[in-house]
């Protein structure tokens, strides 16, 4: 059953996929190909392969989904990325990576304090490793100067 | 010929020389390490020094040979012990290494890798000294008509790779080639798929995919397992390597090495199909092919020989024709042409000195790197002995700030994260995540080739078919399709037989 | 047209501005090279902000940030969207800055929406064949593609509608060939293209000469024209320009710098005096000829001025390809 709806998702995504290509601006000295053929080609091959699995017969495929407590980390986890993602500029390399590392290392079930010590040394670490090693441009944020 | 060979020894023997490969070599490996880092990023951070303390043409390019080595290795480290290939020619090594690491056998993979790496440099290096120039005039032949067969070729691995469901390992191949269609199409004239967006003009960088799917996938499995207290059965022996493996391995190292080397030579195929190739071919000839994907041993040997001799198969249309056959060596031009060299014909016949240092660090520099690396492959594994909670979000960190570092951009980093929920998803339902890498890595090659490829023909499809070599592939193609259908049909003989 | 190419010949006529006294000096110079390092505008950069270290121009270092995007289209809408009245700020750009530019692909973004500073060397598109080729000069190429225009392939780095693409039309443009759109330009991938003519599918290369250099030293090619205001020196002396050929096409693939429009007039002044003695220097010339690239001097309103003639062009030729409005 899992298959067939994940097959019913597929065959949207190539739909969506075909209908989205038939949108690209083609300039008239394209190539013979020009830019839609490719695409027009895949989308076409995901929708084959999706309604073969949907139409194929059921296999009993046990996938164990997180539930609970397990599923709301998970979702905290994903979360904090994006807010890492976001943070990082405006915030700085060094405040926002103490409290990612932290926080995820909370989320691995580490004790309050080993986390906030693993995440400082951590980001210490990785601020030495990125920033005099390697010469990459590591962004300041506010506190550190932008 | 051999004069000149020493002479180029002479010069890498020179204290400060060995000092620059070793260091070539050190750091190589550490950035290789580093999800989303690999050699043609520390050839670029170390660019600006070069010039700035001037270092000769030869110096150069022995530290940044010993650089590209040592990032070879270091990227198999991570596959290895964690399932995070640092670059795509990484990615076949997770196969059967990371199996192994799982079975407690990760110090023999580590060692095996670098025992690998080395037997591919050492091959392609006397193949580089001795057939760089024929190579190079093969290479001419192969137009984009070659090269599309040639990626048709290695697309149609997706299903000899696949283990289980070919189905799901083919929608993964082709989820793949979807998004190397997003962005600037091949003849840049038409914006696809960026819904206005600037960020995805350039289309989204494979590196940004592989580490979504790999490293970010993996820790959020890792949370799962750690908060659902799934115990990993997670022992690390003291297994050691035995000479036995290693002479188990030799023609599987041997056959992998003249393929990548081959393969490398071609400007722009590179290390990942050269990886992915060897494995299939071990795999296919293999007696025991149920034990590949399990923890084979042969399963590391292959694309550790093949993606190290493609590395240095790479040098062969740089330093004979001043073309870049990868990302690497194209850095590499950079600098030599900031040290007043110009890579072409003439390179061998003007620069002497260039050419046989190279020759000579390549081999000083492998030597190094297994002297290097075999006595740290004890404190590699102890990698895995560090907390969960404390590796995993280290992890995530390093691979955002290499991703953010790459291309200054907030964007990927929302990006990797989406990916990654992908990659998550991807493991629960049951999709490979190798084949959608090779679909990524090959689907722009693929179009690029086939647009130019009927673009040189006017139109005409026969172009395809015209050559011998298409020939030639075509019929590997053929073969490629029939692979998953071998063990049906040897059981089905079997079977009649008995 | 004509007004352009007068203009390119000024840029190579004017002599030395005299050095205005200095009464600005920037606190944090940066340098944005849009790209990833290694490339050619990232050289740009960092060779720029070690001759002004060098000549004790700035008191701070120039910092080199890269910002790789959409062909430079990224660091265009950052500066101007976010950097629009930092004066300390240089971004190095080249003929492809304009190019995007001149399409309009850059969403209500206009190449006048920043100052251009200068530009202090160039790479010049060339026409090249192999060494055995049936073209002798480039009036017999001309020839054959007035004659039979679909019978040659044209091979270069950029993309259809490119600056190696759009260079080589105006030449065909000014050896009497109509219908350009309907020459056959094949985008290869930077360094395919040389392959590509060895191989014998493409029949001429079209980029810039320092990307060919290595095979005409070793007489693998024939370059025909080099489309560069005058002879170029050394090895290349035997090298005829278009104009001695006839064919009055000079396109200079430039390497240069814009700022953000807010820039003050003092902080132009100083931007622009820095880049003439930069320009001026031996140091420059090491730095050019190591990057294959010729001399080449339009700095202030006269590079202003070229930039938009050169959109101009830019705009003529997409038109034709069908490639704007």
């Amino acid at each position: 059953m899992t298959d067939r709806l994940l097959g019913a998702f597929l065959l949207l995504v190539g739909i969506a996929y075909a209908v989205a290509t038939s949108f690209i601006q083609v300039g008239f000295t394209s190539d013979t190909l020009g830019p839609r053929a490719v695409p027009y080609l895949l989308g076409f091959v995901l929708i084959l392969l999706s309604a073969a699995l949907i139409l194929r017969p059921a296999r009993p495929v046990v996938i164990e989904w997180p539930r609970g407590a397990v599923l709301l980390s998970l979702g905290l986890a994903v979360g904090s990325f994006i807010l890492y993602a976001l943070a990082i500029e405006p915030l700085g390399f060094v405040i926002s990576t103490i409290l990612q590392v932290g926080f995820l290392s909370l989320l691995f079930g580490a004790r309050p304090l080993p986390a906030l010590i693993g995440a400082v040394l951590t980001t210490a670490a990785l601020y030495g490793l990125f920033n005099f090693l390697l010469g990459l441009r590591l962004p300041g944020g506010l506190v550190f100067g932008g | 010929m051999l004069a000149l060979l020493g002479s180029g020894f002479e010069y890498v023997f020179r204290p400060e020389n060995l000092l620059l490969v070793f260091l070539g070599c050190f750091i190589g490996t550490m950035i290789g390490m580093l999800p989303g880092l690999g050699g043609s990023n520390a050839v670029a951070i170390l660019l600006p020094l070069v010039f700035a303390v001037q270092l000769e043409p030869a110096a150069a390019l022995i530290l940044f040979a010993g650089i590209y080595y040592g990032s070879e290795y270091g990227n198999s480290i991570s596959a290895i012990l964690l399932n995070i290939p640092g670059t795509s020619g990484a990615v076949a090594t997770t196969f059967d290494g990371y199996p192994m690491a799982r079975n407690g056998k990760a110090g023999a993979a580590l060692a095996m890798s670098a025992v690998a790496s080395f037997t591919g440099g050492t091959i392609s290096v006397v193949g580089l000294m001795l057939l760089a120039p024929q190579l190079a005039k093969w290479a001419l032949h192969f137009g984009p008509a070659e090269y599309f067969v040639l990626i048709i070729f290695a697309l149609t691995m997706v299903a000899a790779l696949t283990q289980g469901d070919l189905v799901k390992g083919l929608i993964a191949g082709i989820l793949g080639l979807m998004v190397s269609t997003v962005g600037l199409d091949p003849a840049g004239t038409s914006a696809r798929f960026t819904f206005g967006s600037m960020k995805l003009y350039d289309g989204i960088d494979f590196v940004v995919v592989m580490i979504g799917l790999f490293a970010v996938g993996e820790v959020l499995l890792a949370l799962e397992r750690s908060r659902a207290r799934v115990e990993l059965v997670e022992f690390v022996t003291k297994a050691r390597i035995s000479f036995a493996e290693i002479r188990g391995a030799m023609g599987t190292m041997v056959r992998s090495s003249v393929l990548g080397f081959g393969i490398g030579a071609l400007p722009g195929a590179g290390a990942t199909i050269a990886s992915f190739l060897g494995y299939t071919l071990e795999k296919s000839i293999s007696k025991d092919r149920d034990s590949f994907g399990k923890g084979n041993i042969r399963g590391v040997a292959a694309p550790e020989s093949a993606n190290n001799s493609a590395a240095n198969g790479a040098f062969v249309p740089l330093l004979t024709l001043g073309v870049p056959g990868s990302a690497t060596t194209a850095v590499v031009l950079v600098a030599l042409v900031g040290l007043n060299v110009t890579p072409g014909p003439l390179l061998i016949q003007n620069h002497p000195d260039v050419f046989w240092g190279l020759i000579a660090s390549m081999y000083v520099g492998n030597l190094m790197l297994l002297a290097l690396n075999l006595p740290l492959v004890g404190l590699f594994v102890r990698m895995l002995m560090i907390p969960q909670w404390c590796l995993m979000p280290a992890v995530i960190v390093i691979s955002f700030i290499a991703i953010y570092a790459i291309n200054n951009s907030a964007f990927d980093l929302l990006l990797i994260s989406g990916i990654g929920v992908v990659g998550y998803l991807m493991r629960k339902f049951g999709f490979p995540i190798a084949p959608a890498v090779l679909g990524l890595v090959l689907g722009h090659l693929m179009e690029v080739n086939l647009r130019q490829a009927l673009a040189l023909s006017d139109g005409d499809w026969g172009i395809l078919f015209a050559s011998p070599i298409t020939a030639v592939l075509w019929v590997l193609v053929a073969l490629g399709l029939m692979a998953p259908l071998f063990p049906h049909l040897r059981r089905k003989l079997r079977a009649g037989r008995g | 047209m004509k007004h352009f190419l007068q203009f390119v010949a000024l840029g190579f006529c004017a002599t030395t501005m005299p050095a205005a006294a200095q009464d600005y000096t920037p606190d944090a110079p940066l340098c944005i090279a849009p790209a990833n390092p290694g490339g050619g505008w990232d050289l740009t950069c960092r060779s720029v902000a070690r001759l002004l270290s060098e000549f004790d121009l700035t008191e701070n270092t120039m910092q080199v940030r890269n910002m790789p995007g959409a062909g430079g289209g990224v660091a265009f809408a950052y500066t101007v969207g976010q950097q629009a009245d930092n004066s300390d700020l240089v971004v190095a750009a080249s003929g492809g800055t304009t190019l995007l530019l001149s399409r309009g692909e850059l969403p209500d973004l206009e190449y006048t929406d920043v100052r251009w500073i200068g530009a202090i060397g160039a790479d010049f598109p060339v026409i090249a064949v192999r060494e055995d080729s049936e073209f002798d000069t480039l009036d017999s190429l001309l020839e054959r593609l007035r004659e039979d225009p679909r019978s040659v392939v044209l091979g270069g780095g950029s993309a259809v509608g490119g600056t190696d693409h759009i260079r080589p039309l105006q030449l065909a443009r000014a050896g009497g060939v109509e219908d350009v759109a309907n020459l056959r330009y094949i985008s290869f991938e930077a360094g395919t293209a040389v392959t590509e003519l060895l191989g014998g599918r493409s029949h001429v290369f079209t980029a810039g000469i320092s990307e060919i250099a290595g095979q005409f030293e070793a007489g693998a090619v024939r370059i025909l024209a080099v489309m560069a205001p005058e002879r170029l020196d050394g090895a290349y002396s035997e090298i005829p320009t278009a104009r001695e050929l006839g064919y009055d096409v000079v396109a200079p693939n430039w390497r240069g710098f814009y700022a953000p429009a807010g820039m003050s007039d003092a902080a132009y002044d100083y931007w622009t005096n820095a880049l003439l003695t930069i320009e001026a220097s031996d140091e420059w010339a090491q730095v050019r000829q190591q990057n294959g690239l010729a001399p080449l001097r339009m700095v202030g309103e006269e590079f202003n001025t070229y930039v938009t003639e050169e959109v101009e062009v830019f705009r003529e030729f997409s038109r034709e390809l069908g490639l704007m409005e």
